[in-house]
């Protein structure tokens, strides 16, 4: 059977590439690949569904319709493909559906790592940490690496780490560096803290002679000169050499200048300038080398503590499991690293491999796969596998115009290194949209053939340029789709905050236009951020047009959600004046009769309530509770997310602590989407990736391109080689004192910012089927520029950077009529209602079920004190107890058959451990049965002719005269129905009284070993009183088995120690 | 002989119909004698149906019944053969294994894992423990040892694990030996033993209900009594090929087996709630033709339960699932939990959290402490930022109060302190405490959250009993918090049963369903994964692994689903099938393979539907059913100031600033002084900062050392003012942060030695240091005849010969000019400065003296004075918004909240719906504004 070829195929936006893996892996199906040989990986467990959907929906649609078939067989260029074969096909991969490896990478990494969790040094039985709970592990590893040696050592690393600075909050500077930096420390080399030079400084004494020097030298001929030279002195002489830099005549000689205000300045100026600037580099250096180190160390600390916690606590991230494989894979003498080992625990060999969103892969998670995908594309093993079946395959599939997961680990580079690191991988690309009609095709073209005509671009050009230059032209084959762009303006507004929300509202009103002309077309709104979409969700809902919020933000953003959590935060803290008013005053405060805030005894009843009802019944019940009482004055939106609260409250009561608080960093720690059905969703660039809408909207686009600086930018050999360079941010001014190759990390991120930023653009833009729109701000009135934004570049491509006017339409392409040429769409009926059934039950008769009990349960009754539960009896009484009980069971008439030795002997041989000696033991149980009380009832005559009190009375006087004949029952199985209950258990000893073979009476025995003392009579009473119930139920029991009226069975306790009884 | 089998239908259920076989073949006279009978059943519940069965069954027939033994498969082998030793517990076995591996080399040990856990580490070890006894026990129950896998593994091919097995069977016998050491019998070793040396006999006949999956050993013991054992299967009797002869599923019979279930039985839903929602449907459907007790709900994935209850609750139908709760749910479980953590780290947190559990309140009370101590506890915190309570700062009453507090608690953790102590050790002390705090309560068993109290109590009790129990010998010497964690691992998952009422739906689990005889089922969760499970990939055992050592394996899985799938099938009235197409977290899930175990167009349909319906229904169902009056718009407002009922008299000065930003929430801090409180902070906050630098400068300012000019003295003074400040107030141990942050505090102070020196040289003098103006307070004449008191107090005022200079600290991490924090856009956005100039007028400063910041920023080049720029027409107009400011506060204008929010007072977020986008205002309550 021919090999399939190793592939790796770039695959623009809409041209089929989920359909690709399909098709790969239905063809392997065909070539009849086991499933369980083939890993097909992503990056959400959506998507992953989704391929699986792919491909069982072809194999069962080919299997079931003529057409179907016809359509997969050319897809997959099977000519003689037969309904029979699919069927095979779909059968064979439904019984292995247990079997699939259609997963996410960390999923498959999570399998991999529970099969060598030893080896890898995991901890048994660890798991996945939720979110919130690492970041309790994290702030709690920080808090260990403060306390860690007397603090000394980390005074100096936060004094170094501050660059001397005195700042007030030390947690959040060393959290700040944690959250930035960890990921780094893991990742990078610990000498990549190191790159930063540390060049020689002027000897004090050079340094003054400098200054002096300066202080006298000539300087160029300009008033302002001599001024910004004192300046630069003071500087100099305090030691502030950031602002020396910064300004005056030394931030021009620094920029490589020789004149100030056109006037020259002297040579020997300019030479005592560069020696004072060569020292101020010198000092920045040292002061920038000295934080970084500082910073290593630190995260080194915080690196002891918290992996400390982690192996105590069991949980762990994904990307320690990304981690610890990559490092076990490294071994490769290691178990983890034995290709074999791994396919005999995963049961199986992966023999092909396919990788969707390769572009998404982080550097951690390639080194995990690439041994496998090694294993799969070197020569030989193909050579040793082809005898059987079909030879391994590699398939891998991307688009490094959509890698927007920078910021998640994703290194798109490592896509175009893939063929270095797998020789012999073939190279396809796919630009060929089956998804997007010709203008907005066209458009995509435009923008990215002549965003670089933005002339303001400054030193993000070579980033914008090098984009543009990778992208090869789309086509598309939805020529015949009716479809049209436009780039318009937004209306204008003033400040700052006004902006946003005119902006907003102008483009929710578009919307609401476009989807009454457009209707039963899906529209995606999309956006960067998750604050965004709720704020223009609500304006839709404003204008009455139902919109779906994905992604979704905390709950915190619901009034009525954020009552309930302050009836949580009084809980916790009764004195949080803030919430008791805030619930007081809410209408829930009404429904729980609580609206004084300022009743501090009412206040701390309340919240001992809450704590008390949270910690019995969960937050669950209670929440839904306050949720249903405050519903009836919410709108649709609160409703839905007390709702979701009601959710969230159900989950979290696996991680309940006794402080309510937490549950409210639980909250805000969760981001919830209010998703409906509604043909507009709102969502982020990020989370339309993979879908499609007939109409996209683009409301967002006036943001920087490089937002906010990341705090530290780093180098790599290559792609797919770990950092080795790190070097905290820095700005311009300070970057040009770095070496070149530092200075070049800085551009190199400055690109990859630009280059994750296009890309969200790309995908934002290639989301439309039909239509799209774009709304730019206006043109300031003083606009000179085209800022670097997304809108910018979109006006300099689109519109050759015109100015525009509010509410202007800039740029337009198809038709503005799309949707009236659209082919009418098979309405989609709406979602129908399943019709509310009423819930009826048939009456309910007599109990059929019964309740069970069991009568020793019924010690001390329905009222009872743990007093005595708790009173440990020590392990030697205990284990005497059972021991002491199995021992009387041995015992029939006393009087007749004593039990034999060894008998009692094997018994106490069974039960008798270490502290009870076998002997000792025996002669404490002979000792029992010497004592008068006991033996007394052991005996057989005591029941022949009774002169007991109990005994005569149960018998009555006619009876006692009689002589009976009892039989004993050792352990006696009972079941009965006492009521409507069932009644099971076992008695110690039973005797049945027969007069003439017919049953007359009975006596329930039952033995006690606790410590009762003949010399407390009070003692003794209580303990009969415990039992009474008990005993009393097993005369019950007696009474309903034998059909004997109850008065006719006696109870006798027998308290074996001290050798008392009790009977009635 | 080998075993007997019989075949009961399972057209019918099947426990009425055993208990008619065994009226049929054990009655004697008018007893059903049952005496000599062991009744081995898959499970508890089944056994208690029986009963029922057979009581019912001996009433109708006027019947006496004898019960005999019965038990679940996993204990019917001690029936059969005499152990000559006590048993080691579940807990010594553990400790036997750590034992084991902790005598074993530890290089031998790393052939076996990367890390071993730290000497002190108990739980790890008892982790690894723990693990090495599960494949103990699942290989003793197939009669394998590790030394056997070792070996029959090398027939396997692939195999890779040998030497491992080899080292996990040394430790074995090291275990073995621990165990034999202690005089006690490892269970599953003992069988072995019985087996091995045809020790199993019996006088009692064995009748297997319905064991379909029995283990190797279990076989083996039985085939030794076979004479006596009779294997009833539920299952027709032409599928006799289908069972072995133990009665037991051949497992590759069933795996092509079709499984009938039609099409109109499957519900495919999306997501949980879905789930809850078509049971409630289902249940409609049923018309009423049934009782509550005769539907039953399968729930195969247990994390549904609270959406089924809660969702049924909705539909007034009556539900039970057995299990109330899990020990670890209850109070007095977190009580325990709580306590070890204060125990191990003595730390204020660790305290807070006990000190908010719910029976520490009554307890607290009958120690005669009152209520208000937990808000105390807050605000202690707050002001002391301890790391440890017991060092008492400041004396006001509230450490009084809380003294009493934590004594009580200290007193009754006392015992519990103190060096290690082997584990048998700690039990009575571990009792005591809960003693402590429960033994004195009645509980009311009819009370629900009682009785669970109580249950919990008794199983806490059988833990320490355990504990208690352990052989001195393998004991480990831990520490009070360990010993309770150690408690807490063994009862965590016990269940509590939930009450029983009559007339209940019942929920059950999928092992309990077959022998149910409800009439209606619906089945939840019928998703791969759950029925049936699988095992894909392992660290011991995997799969092929399993087939050859013929444990239990995928197939058998398999089997035992389709079997049991089959019989509900068969005897059911009424049979829905639910499975749903996401979790909870909206992760895909795959349907259950059984779904497909039909005919082939079938299999298609169905997998087309259930892969293809991915439309994700995002109208979830309604989990608040709203009866009455919602609707647009929402009738959560932010509350209108209610009138004022003590008019205003006075003012602060910084108030003012609130004022401005917001009048809403200045009427909510100054007015109603409403406070947030928090006891999260890790270190001192802007404030605590901030005053405390204030308060080592006001010292200076008034001692004789402010006039001095030699930075060395004022540093020195300042050091030893905070040193002395920081003692009091925040104790000889602090917070991991403070420490460093006193650090920082001191370089700031430093700096301004350097600068206060410079300045004390050109002349100026301190004058007045914390003052609040003269005696005469300062007032604002609002209007005619009506004024208020201004009040503030002024950090310092300096002069020099007659120039004034009126000046506040700023210890914010930024320097920040007056001219910047008091105007914005040229409007004065703060009045503080401005007013001081009236506070000093009242102090008979005549002239108008500077005014201006001393900053203390963490860049220490920046510390010191900062002058504001404001010429007297500034001041004026600053002085007339004052007016005004002071007149609308009089007159108590609190309204409309301004948006979007102020800056500096950010504790209202929630009460003025900051986070929501356009916060609903209530209405005047007199027409007016809105
Ligand atoms: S029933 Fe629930 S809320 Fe009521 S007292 Fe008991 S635990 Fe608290």
């Amino acid at each position: 059977m021919s090999a399939f070829s190793h592939i790796l195929i770039r695959a623009s936006a809409g041209t089929g590439k989920t359909f690709r893996l399909s098709n790969r892996y239905l063809e392997l199906l065909y070539r009849d690949v086991l499933p369980d040989q083939i890993l097909a990986t992503t990056f959400t467990r959506k998507a992953a569904g989704e391929i699986l959907d792919r491909v069982v929906v072809r194999l069962a649609g080919a299997a079931l319709q003529p057409d179907a078939l016809s359509r997969l067989s050319r897809e997959l260029q099977i000519t003689d493909l037969s309904h029979e074969q699919c069927l095979n096909l779909l059968r064979r991969l439904l019984t292995h559906l247990h079997r699939l490896r259609v997963c996410t990478l960390d999923a498959f990494f999570a399998q991999l790592a529970g099969s060598f969790s030893l080896e890898l040094g995991l901890p048994p039985g660890w798991r996945i940490v939720e979110e919130l709970q690492d970041r309790y592990l994290r702030r709690e590893a920080i808090a260990m690496t403060l306390q860690g040696d007397g603090n000394h050592e980390t005074q100096r690393l936060v004094h170094l780490m501050a660059k001397g600075e005195a700042t007030r909050s030390i947690s959040q500077l060393i959290q700040a560096t944690v959250d930035d930096l960890y990921h780094l420390y893991l990742e990078a080399e610990p000498t990549a803290w190191q790159c930063i030079p540390r060049p020689p400084l002027l000897k004090s004494e050079e340094l003054v002679a400098t200054i002096e020097a300066l202080r006298a030298a000539p300087l160029p001929d300009d008033k302002r000169a001599t001024g910004a030279r004192d300046n630069d002195l003071v500087a100099a002489e305090q030691g502030d050499w950031e602002r020396f830099i910064g300004r005056g005549l030394a931030s021009k000689i620094l920029a490589g200048e020789r004149t100030y205000y056109r006037k020259e300045i002297p040579d020997e100026t300019i030479d005592l300038y560069q020696r004072l600037l060569q020292h101020a580099r010198g000092v920045l250096l040292h002061q920038m080398a000295d934080q970084t180190e500082a910073t290593y160390q630190l995260l080194d600390k915080f690196h002891v503590a918290y992996a400390h916690l982690k192996q105590k606590s069991r949980a762990l991230r994904f990307d320690d499991i990304t981690r610890a494989l990559s490092l076990g894979l490294a071994a490769g003498n290691s178990a983890a690293g034995n290709i074999e080992q791994q396919q005999y625990r995963l049961d199986t060999a992966v023999h092909h491999l396919l990788l969707d969103e390769f572009q998404d892969t982080s550097l951690a998670q390639w080194f995990v796969l690439r041994p496998f995908a090694r294993q799969i594309t070197s020569a030989d093993l193909t050579n040793a596998r082809q005898a059987r079946g079909c030879p391994p395959s590699f398939f891998c599939v991307g688009d490094v115009k959509q890698a927007i997961y920078g910021w998640r680990g994703g290194l798109s580079e490592i896509f175009d290194a893939l063929q270095n690191e797998l020789p012999g991988l073939a190279d396809e690309s796919m630009n060929t949209s089956y998804r997007s009609s010709q203008p907005v095709i066209d458009t995509v073209n435009r923008v990215f053939a002549h965003m670089t005509r933005h002339t303001n671009l400054g030193k993000l050009e070579p980033g914008v340029s090098q984009w543009c230059h990778g992208f090869e032209e789309h086509t598309t084959a939805q020529r015949d789709l009716t479809g049209y762009v436009e780039l318009c303006a937004t209306c204008e507004s003033n400040d700052e905050q006004g902006k946003i929300g005119a902006k907003i509202q102008h483009v929710a009103c578009r919307i609401a236009e476009l989807v009454q002309a457009a209707s039963g077309c899906s529209v995606g709104v999309l956006v960067r951020s998750n604050k965004v979409v709720a704020h223009i969700i609500y304006e839709l809902r404003q204008l009455g047009v139902p919109a779906s919020e994905e992604g979704g933000n905390p709950l915190t953003d619901s009034p009525a959600v954020q009552i309930i959590l302050s009836l949580l935060k009084l809980a916790d803290h009764p004195g949080d004046t803030v919430a008791r008013y805030h619930v007081a005053r809410s209408p829930l405060g009404a429904q729980i009769k609580y609206t004084d805030h300022t009743r501090l005894e009412d206040t701390l009843k309340l919240a001992h309530d809450i704590r008390c009802r949270l910690l019995h019944h969960g937050y669950g019940p209670p929440i839904l509770q306050w949720a249903d009482q405050l519903a009836p004055f919410c709108d649709r939106r609160d409703r839905n997310r007390l709702q979701q609260l009601v959710e969230l409250a159900y989950r979290y009561q696996q991680i309940a602590t006794l402080r309510t608080t937490d549950f409210l960093l639980y909250v805000e720690s969760q981001r919830v989407a209010d998703p409906t059905t509604a043909e507009v969703r709102v969502m982020t660039v990020h989370q339309a990736k993979g879908l499609q809408f007939d109409i996209v909207v683009l409301p967002d686009l006036d943001f920087l391109l490089t937002g906010q600086a990341d705090s530290c930018v780093v180098g790599q050999p290559s792609p797919t080689e770990p950092v080795d360079r790190i070097c905290l941010y820095r700005n311009t001014g300070f970057q040009a004192l770095l070496p070149p190759d530092l200075q070049q990390l800085f551009e190199t991120a400055t690109s990859r910012d630009v280059n994750e930023a296009l890309c969200v653009l790309y995908v934002a833009l290639t989301r439309a089927v039909h239509a799209l729109y774009m709304f730019v701000a206006p043109s300031a009135a003083n606009e000179k520029n085209l800022h670097k934004t997304p809108a910018g570049l979109l006006r300099a491509a689109l519109t050759d950077g015109q100015c525009l006017a509010p509410r202007a339409v800039a740029y337009q392409c198809g038709d503005p009529h799309w949707y009236t040429r659209r082919p009418a769409k098979p309405a989609t009926a709406p979602r129908q209602l399943k019709q509310d059934k009423p819930v009826r039950l048939a009456p309910s008769v007599a109990t059929v079920q019964l309740e069970h009990t069991a009568p020793s349960q019924l010690e001390g009754g329905t009222k009872v004190s743990a007093s005595r539960l708790l009173e440990l009896d020590s392990a030697v009484a205990t284990s005497r107890g059972t021991l002491i009980h199995a021992l009387f069971e041995q015992v029939q008439w006393l009087d007749e058959s004593p039990p034999a030795p060894e008998q009692l002997l094997r018994v106490a041989q069974r039960l008798a451990s270490g502290q009870l000696g076998v002997d000792d033991q025996l002669a404490a149980f002979h000792r029992m049965l010497g004592l008068p009380e006991i033996s007394a009832v052991l005996r057989r005559e005591f029941y022949q002719s009774p002169r007991d009190a109990v005994l005569q009375r149960v018998l009555g006087p006619d009876l006692v005269q009689k002589k009976m004949s009892p039989q004993v029952h050792n352990e006696r199985r009972f079941a009965v129905r006492d009521d409507q209950r069932l009644m099971s258990g076992l008695i110690d000893r039973l005797v049945l009284l027969y007069d003439n073979n017919h049953l007359v009476a009975a006596e329930v025995l039952d033995y006690k070993t606790d410590s009762a003392s003949a010399d407390d009579p009070a003692q003794v009473e209580r303990l009969v009183a415990y039992y009474r119930p008990q005993l009393d139920a097993y005369r019950r029991a007696v009474s309903i088995m034998f059909r004997l009226p109850i008065e006719r069975v006696s109870a006798r306790l027998l308290f074996v120690g001290p050798g008392i009884v009790r009977a009635w | 002989m080998p075993i007997a089998r019989t075949f009961l239908d399972w057209r019918q259920p099947a426990l009425p119909a055993i208990a008619e076989y065994l009226a049929g073949r054990f009655l004697r006279g008018t007893t059903l004698d049952l005496d000599n009978v062991v009744l081995a059943l898959p499970g508890g519940r089944a056994a208690r149906r029986l009963t029922e069965e057979l009581v019912r069954l001996c009433e109708e027939r006027c019947l006496t019944l004898q019960p005999g033994a019965h038990c679940t498969v996993g204990a019917l082998p001690e029936y059969l053969y005499e152990s000559k030793r006590p048993f080691a517990t579940d807990l010594v076995q553990q400790l036997a294994w750590v034992r084991a591996l902790k005598e074993t080399d530890h290089d031998c040990c790393r052939q076996l894992t990367a890390r071993l856990p730290d000497e002190e580490d108990h739980a790890g070890w008892m982790d690894l423990g723990a693990l090495l006894q599960r494949q103990h026990r699942e290989l003793a129950a197939d009669a394998l040892d590790f030394g056997l896998v070792a070996q029959r593994g090398r027939q396997m091919p692939g195999f890779h694990d040998e030497q491992r097995w080899q080292l996990l069977s040394r430790i074995q016998q090291k275990y073995l030996q621990i165990l034999d050491g202690l005089e006690l019998w490892d269970l599953q070793t003992a069988r072995l033993y019985a087996i091995q040396h045809q020790l199993c006999r019996t006088d009692k006949q064995i009748i297997l209900v319905a064991t379909t999956d029995m283990t190797m050993a279990m076989r083996h013991m039985l085939d030794q009594v076979s004479q006596q054992v009779t294997a009833i299967v539920h299952a027709p009797a032409d599928l006799a090929d289908h069972f072995d002869q133990h009665g037991c599923l051949q497992p590759d019979r069933w795996l092509d087996e079709l499984v009938g279930i039609s099409a109109q039985q499957i519900h495919t839903v999306e997501g949980p709630a879905d789930q809850a929602e078509e049971v409630v449907r289902c249940i409609a459907d049923l018309d009423g033709r049934y009782r509550a007790d005769q539907i039953v709900i399968g729930v195969l994935d247990e994390q549904l339960v609270p959406q089924l209850l809660r969702r049924l609750k909705q539909a007034h139908l009556p539900a039970r699932w057995v299990v109330g709760k899990t020990v670890g749910e209850t109070a007095p479980f977190r009580l325990l939990e709580a306590a070890a953590s204060y125990l191990e780290r003595s730390q204020y947190l660790d305290f807070a959290s006990l000190a908010r559990h719910p029976d520490l309140a009554p307890w607290l009370a009958a120690r005669h402490i009152a209520p208000d101590w937990l808000a105390a506890l807050d605000d202690y915190y707050n002001d002391h930022l301890a790391l440890r309570l017991g060092e008492w700062l400041g004396q006001d009453d509230r450490a009084e109060k809380l003294r009493h507090v934590v004594s009580a608690i200290h007193e009754v953790l006392q015992p519990l302190r103190g060096a290690q102590r082997p584990l048998p050790q700690w039990a009575p002390l571990i009792a005591q405490l809960l003693r402590a705090f429960y033994g004195q309560r009645c509980f009311d068993l009819d009370l629900l959250h009682d009785q669970y109290t109580f249950k919990a109590l008794e199983h806490l009790r059988e833990g320490l009993l355990l504990q208690q129990q352990v052989p001195i010998d393998i004991a480990p010497h831990l520490s009070a918090a360990e010993a309770i964690r150690q408690l807490l691992s063994q009862v965590q998952g016990n269940q509590l049963p939930s009450p029983h009422e009559d007339d209940q739906i019942e929920l059950l689990g999928w092992l309990e369903l077959p022998l149910d005889t409800a009439p209606a089922l619906i089945v939840t969760a019928l998703n791969e994964g759950i029925v049936p499970t699988s095992v894909n990939s392992d660290l011991f055992l995997p799969n092929a692994l399993r087939q050859q050592l013929e444990l239990v394996d995928n197939r058998r899985r398999y089997a035992r689903d389709a079997y049991a799938l089959s019989v509900l099938l068969a005897s059911r009235d009424e049979l829905s099938l639910i499975s749903a197409r996401f979790t909870a977290d909206h992760d895909p899930l795959l349907p259950s393979r059984l779904i497909f175990a039909t005919d082939p167009v079938s299999m298609a349909e169905r997998a087309r539907h259930f892969f293809c319906g991915g439309e994700q229904d995002a109208s979830a169902p309604a989990l608040i059913h709203v009866t009455s009056g919602a609707g647009e718009p929402s009738r959560i407002v932010v509350p209108q100031p209610l009138p004022l009922s003590t008019p205003i008299t006075s003012i602060n000065v910084t108030a003012f600033r609130s004022y401005l930003e917001c009048p809403y929430r200045f009427y909510l801090r100054h007015v109603l002084h409403l406070q947030s409180i928090d006891d999260r902070c890790e270190e001192l906050g802007p404030a605590a900062f901030g005053t405390l630098i204030h308060d080592v400068l006001s010292a200076f300012g008034k001692e004789e050392i402010h006039t001095s000019t030699d930075p060395d003295k004022i540093v020195r003074f300042l050091n030893h003012t905070l040193n002395k400040l920081t003692t009091a107030r925040y104790g000889q141990e602090h917070l991991p942060a403070v420490s460093v942050q006193l650090v920082q505090a001191r370089q700031r102070l430093q700096a301004f030695a350097a600068w206060q020196a410079q300045w004390a040289a050109q002349g100026w003098v301190i004058v007045h240091t914390e003052t609040s103006g003269g005696e005469q307070p300062a007032r604002l004449n609002v209007d005619s005849g009506t004024s208020v008191i201004l009040q503030g107090r002024i950090d310092r005022i300096d002069r020099k010969d007659d120039q004034w200079a009126v000046f506040d600290y700023k210890t914010g991490d930024t320097a920040r000019s007056p001219d910047e924090t008091h105007l914005k856009s040229g409007e004065w956005i703060d009045l503080q400065l401005p007013l001081y100039l009236q506070l000093a007028r009242s102090l008979g400063i005549e002239s108008v003296p500077q005014l201006g910041y001393i900053n203390l920023p963490k860049e220490l080049q920046r510390v010191g004075a900062l002058l504001a720029t404001w010429d007297e027409e500034a001041l004026e107009q600053a002085e007339t918004i004052a007016l005004d400011v002071a007149s609308k506060i009089v007159a108590g204008e609190f309204w409309p909240p301004t948006r979007p929010p102020a800056a500096s007072l950010t504790e209202f977020a929630s009460i003025c719906q900051e986070h929501a986008f356009r916060p609903h205002l209530e209405a005047r309550v007199n027409g007016g504004q809105a």
